[in-house]
């Protein structure tokens, strides 16, 4: 035989070949899933299911807020993405034993946190963290309390794994998603593939906490112009966002070094002089670096009032405990931010020191930062509920 | 079988290898075209923060020109309003010429600012402003290096700071806080920088390098002709600079902190 005809005859088999595969590919509502797979602890399909949302979805973002933020190209916000994340969110098959959904620990009245200072996973193990408000997300680069995820994607599997939260292997979570009547068919809407991948719950997770944007508290509405503080919010703004000078009489609480920008949080990480020896290496987990022992990142302080206790371990249960940490208690390591050693309102003070008075205009100033809207607002709320 | 071999090869029994000799003539046609004009030069001004003789890194002690051991866990500051100065003494500047050099927590302290739209020519000089100029310090739109998030806006001022410093010195066995954020119009400074060649020419499709040390060394002061001179304060205190007497003379020592080393044109 000549090597061309040779050559024709491989090119043939190859057609056939990719033809035979397109075959093997499952037709819409045939059973993909040939393992056999039984869930173990069913649970019955949601009684209300909602209809499909199709089209481009459009974030709206305030003028004042920054435009500093990334979304990834191949990942684009959808209105089918943004509501199969939100069904995802709110989905219990996620874990182990079909208990707890992202929701468990991180509620939307409570600014998505669950008010416990440490959470708790599947069959009430006990977490090491304290839950983090899950809030203008879009602007946060590093993610988690010591950073150690860089995309919203990665980030939304991790807690699927983890054994003291939902501790459930990614292919099991695929494995029920696909056996259910309407995830196969949502996940094509959102990707174009009714095979349901890992990936593609990262991605529909990461859309729908790309849209958690709360933007209308009453500092908002100050920044619009629509609400007049008073004179102790006023106050307490300024100290918020101050870094004293003690010499020419500059008075500030020096928050906003860390919690800058109307965002209130720059998205750094600090030692916060919480303990001498921290007991939680922080971002030493990650970076393996000693000087980033005991560093966690500064989060928002949009919705705080609402998401006590506070610190990554939960040791303060008020705002109050929390200006007399910063004020009075700061505890010196060799990795204690020099911010919060050197800033002091008095000539050659070794602390804050800031008044009685001044604490509390912080405390009204941290109230303001409050956003009824975003914690009841329809679109973030569970989508199973008619 | 026999393998195919181009010293063997029959032509009119394998008429689909001649497919890429028929093709021939075409590409040779395309090299008939004029030649397309050579892009416009790349240029861009590398940072490479130091102290002094070493590569800059963050959380690690260095001595100050006064002998005193000083370690950063921050430094950044503005590099606005970049001209290149012509041979015939005639200026290029760049447009919304505002960026932000932040040695990173790890990894290698070099941060290249591109210059978009550099003509090619005849060039002679760089200049640059160390911090922000007081028309856009007080207008214009936050974006870019000037993005509030860059953590670089003074709130109660409503002006950039445009140099922060912060870290520790060392005192004997104790260690004490150090911050300087200088800031305001008076803090302002310009930088010049003769290019080595005294006639830098800059063609079409050049891409060219300037290495710039930035030197964090003369911040501390210390040597001949500082302005201002680091003297650690008593009892390990923190020490601080921000408005003040003091925060003008430290500006004149940031402003010693860039040297051009040498211009590379590929």
């Amino acid at each position: 035989m000549h090597t061309w005809q040779k050559e024709v005859l491989w090119i043939t088999a190859l057609v056939f070949l990719a033809f035979s595969c397109q075959k093997l590919s499952p037709e819409p509502g045939h059973d993909p899933d040939p393992s056999g797979f039984v869930d173990p602890h069913p649970i019955s399909e949601p009684a209300y299911i909602p209809p499909a949302e199709t089209g481009p979805y459009a974030l709206e973002l305030p003028w004042y807020y920054s435009r500093k933020f990334t979304i990834p190209e191949s990942n684009p916000l959808t209105k089918e993405g943004v509501q199969l994340g939100r069904m995802l969110f709110y989905e219990k098959r996620l874990s182990g034993n079909n208990t707890m959904s992202c929701n468990s620990c991180h509620q939307q009245k409570l600014a998505f946190t669950d008010g416990k200072a440490f959470s708790k996973g599947i069959a009430e193990k006990a977490g090491r963290r304290s839950s983090m408000s899950l809030v203008n997300l879009l602007w946060v680069p590093e993610l988690f309390w010591d950073g150690r995820s860089r995309s919203l994607e990665e980030q939304a599997l991790i807690p699927i794994e983890d054994p003291v939260e939902l501790h459930q292997s990614l292919q099991k979570a695929v494995q029920k998603l696909q056996h259910t009547s309407f995830y196969p068919e949502r996940f094509r809407l959102a990707f174009g593939s009714d095979i349901i991948t890992a990936e593609n719950i990262g991605r529909a997770l990461a859309q729908f906490q790309r849209t958690l944007i709360s933007s209308n508290s009453r500092y908002d509405q100050h920044l619009r112009g629509e609400y007049q503080l008073t004179p102790q919010e006023r106050n307490g703004m300024n100290l918020f966002f101050t870094h004293p000078e003690a010499e020419t009489g500059l008075r500030g609480a020096n928050c906003g070094d860390c919690h800058g920008s109307h965002l209130t949080t720059l998205n750094t990480f600090h030692n916060n002089g919480l303990d001498v020896t921290p007991k939680d290496p922080g971002r030493k987990l990650v970076t393996q670096r000693q000087s980033d022992l005991g560093r966690f990142r500064a989060p928002t302080m949009r919705n705080i009032a609402l998401t006590a206790p506070y610190m990554h371990d939960g040791r303060f249960t008020t705002l109050e405990e929390v200006l007399d940490h910063y004020n009075e208690h700061i505890q010196t390591s060799p990795t204690l931010d020099p911010l919060i050693i050197e800033a002091s309102n008095e000539p050659n003070g070794r602390s804050l020191l800031l008044t009685e008075e001044e604490k509390k205009d912080v405390i009204a100033f941290l109230h303001l930062l409050t956003d009824s809207t975003f914690i009841q607002d329809k679109k973030f709320s569970n989508p199973f509920l008619p | 079988m026999k393998r195919l071999s181009l010293t063997r090869y029959d032509f009119w029994k394998q008429p689909f290898r001649c497919l890429p000799l028929l093709l021939l003539p075409l590409l040779f046609g395309c090299e008939k075209e004029p030649e397309p004009p050579k892009p416009a030069p790349e240029a861009r001004l590398a940072f490479h923060s130091r102290f002094g003789e070493a590569p800059l890194l963050l959380n690690t002690s260095y001595t100050t020109f006064g002998g005193i051991p000083v370690e950063l866990t921050k430094l950044q500051y503005y590099i606005s309003n970049i001209q290149l100065k012509r041979k015939d003494g005639t200026w290029w500047r760049e447009a919304e010429s505002y960026h932000l050099i932040s040695v990173p927590e790890y990894g290698n302290p070099v941060q290249e600012i591109v210059l978009k739209n550099l003509p090619a020519g005849e060039y002679i000089e760089v200049k640059f402003g160390v911090g922000v100029d007081d028309y856009r310090n007080h207008n214009g739109e936050p974006t870019g290096a000037l993005d509030p998030l860059n953590g670089m806006l003074w709130t109660w001022e409503s002006g950039f700071v445009f140099l922060k410093a912060e870290g520790f010195y060392q005192q004997e066995q104790e260690r004490g806080a150090l911050v300087l954020h200088i800031g305001r119009n008076e803090c302002y400074r310009e930088v010049s920088l003769p290019l080595p060649q005294k006639n830098q020419v800059i063609r079409q499709g050049d891409k060219v390098a300037m290495h710039i040390y930035a030197d964090a060394k003369p911040i501390f002061g210390g040597f001949n002709g500082a302005s201002y001179s680091f003297v650690p304060p008593a009892d390990a205190a923190p020490f601080r600079v921000m408005g003040g007497d003091n925060a003008p003379k430290v500006a004149d020592n940031y402003a010693r902190m860039f040297s051009l080393q040498q211009v590379e044109v590929e």
